[in-house]
């Protein structure tokens, strides 16, 4: 899994609370055997008109956010059908951070596990970032996880709170499999214990 | 909100937030604030889905259903929970009351809870459904999705439009 320590990039605010999994990643597209590709469908219906053309009016197709790679959304953030696609789909579109008041716990877990940053921060902190990412032009934000903070260059600064052993595993780039990993030496050790017949 | 109630006006809201989320919703859905929900006609009925296709909720919606005929301008299918379920409610009868009223009768499957096959609504098709979620173009894109008891989707799918099953005349 890709760690995350500091990240810097800009960000994008999607001005909408609730926002489902089905609309991060719509039913459709959950055929590929593989976690990549999911990108291409990102908020699918709301990136692209019926024609196939990116939809001007949606706020990821202006083209002060083309790259984002940090997205500031409303409250409730993946809620609704329990899809790790979503964190797949995000991270595959380039985003390595989500900072909304608040996620639906299941999308927050698998954000975790996929080298995907969910930041919590006030319902006030985050209308001032999404202010800022509107009004200032080339609008880039700093997510430091080594020190919990989220700040811009422009004086705003904000302390956020992960749970620490996810905290650990994102700052050190491991996933479930990676952790189990870690105790190879001891894995085989065991199964050199075990009868070959075994 | 009851069947009985009427579309809620977004500016009732407790907070801008909500008063927005509440309007782009009604925007997406077609409703006026004030309608009256029984006002409110469907083109499509889905009574499946694992979670409200059991045998149980089949010999409800069957009920609702029996000696009727679907509204001529709704298309209306029943898709069994599970392949057991089919089963069984084949062993009484029940596909018969549904096929009879016009219903189409499915293999089991998820259908139009989720529509990842051809089984979706159109852009602005308006849909009773016995599904479990109803979030923007879940059964397809543009497609809007009021969720039902088995019992009131089998009811709107003959009176063409929401209605009280509890005053539903049974047969």
């Amino acid at each position: 899994m890709l760690p995350f320590r500091v990240h810097t990039g800009v960000a994008a605010p999607l001005d909408l609370p609730n926002v489902d999994t089905d609309q991060i990643i719509p039913k459709q597209f959950l055929k590929r055997v593989e976690r990549t590709g999911f990108g291409q469908f990102l908020f699918f219906d709301w990136r692209y008109a019926p024609d196939g053309s990116p939809d001007p009016t949606f706020v990821l197709n202006e083209p002060r956010y083309a790259g984002a790679s940090i997205l500031l959304a409303g409250r409730n953030f993946g809620c609704g059908s329990s899809r790790e696609h979503a964190p797949w789909a995000l991270l595959d579109c380039g985003f390595r951070a989500v900072i909304a008041p608040t996620f639906a716990d299941i999308f927050q877990n698998n954000c975790t596990k996929n080298g995907v940053l969910p930041v919590s921060l006030s319902e006030g902190e985050v209308e001032e970032l999404m202010r800022r990412a509107r009004e200032v032009d080339n609008y880039r934000l700093t997510v430091d996880l080594e020190r919990s903070e989220v700040r811009d260059v422009h004086g705003f600064s904000a302390a956020f709170k992960l749970d620490e052993f996810r905290r650990r595993c994102l700052l050190e780039g491991l996933d479930d499999i990676g952790l189990t990993l870690k105790h190879d030496s001891f894995i085989k050790q065991f199964e050199q214990r075990r009868p070959t017949w075994m | 909100m009851p069947v009985t109630g009427r579309v809620p006006d977004p500016d009732g809201a407790r907070n801008e937030s909500d008063r927005r989320s509440a309007a782009r919703a009604l925007e997406y859905m077609a409703l006026a604030p004030g309608t009256r929900i029984e006002d409110v006609p469907v083109d499509r009925v889905f009574i499946g889905s694992c979670t409200n296709a059991r045998l149980e909720d089949l010999r409800a919606a069957a009920g609702v259903v029996r000696g009727h005929k679907v509204n001529r301008r709704v298309r209306a299918m029943v898709v069994p929970g599970s392949q057991a379920v089919k089963l069984a409610a084949e062993a009484e009868g029940l596909d018969e009351v549904f096929r009879e009223a016009g219903f189409e009768w499915r293999e089991a499957g998820c259908s139009m809870c989720l529509g990842m096959n051809p089984d979706t609504l159109a852009p602005g098709e308006r849909c009773a459904s016995t599904s479990n979620r109803n979030f923007e173009g879940r059964q397809g894109k543009g497609g809007r999705t009021h969720l039902v008891s088995p019992a009131m989707a089998a009811a709107a799918a003959v009176a063409g439009h929401f209605t009280d099953v509890r005053s539903w005349k049974y047969n």
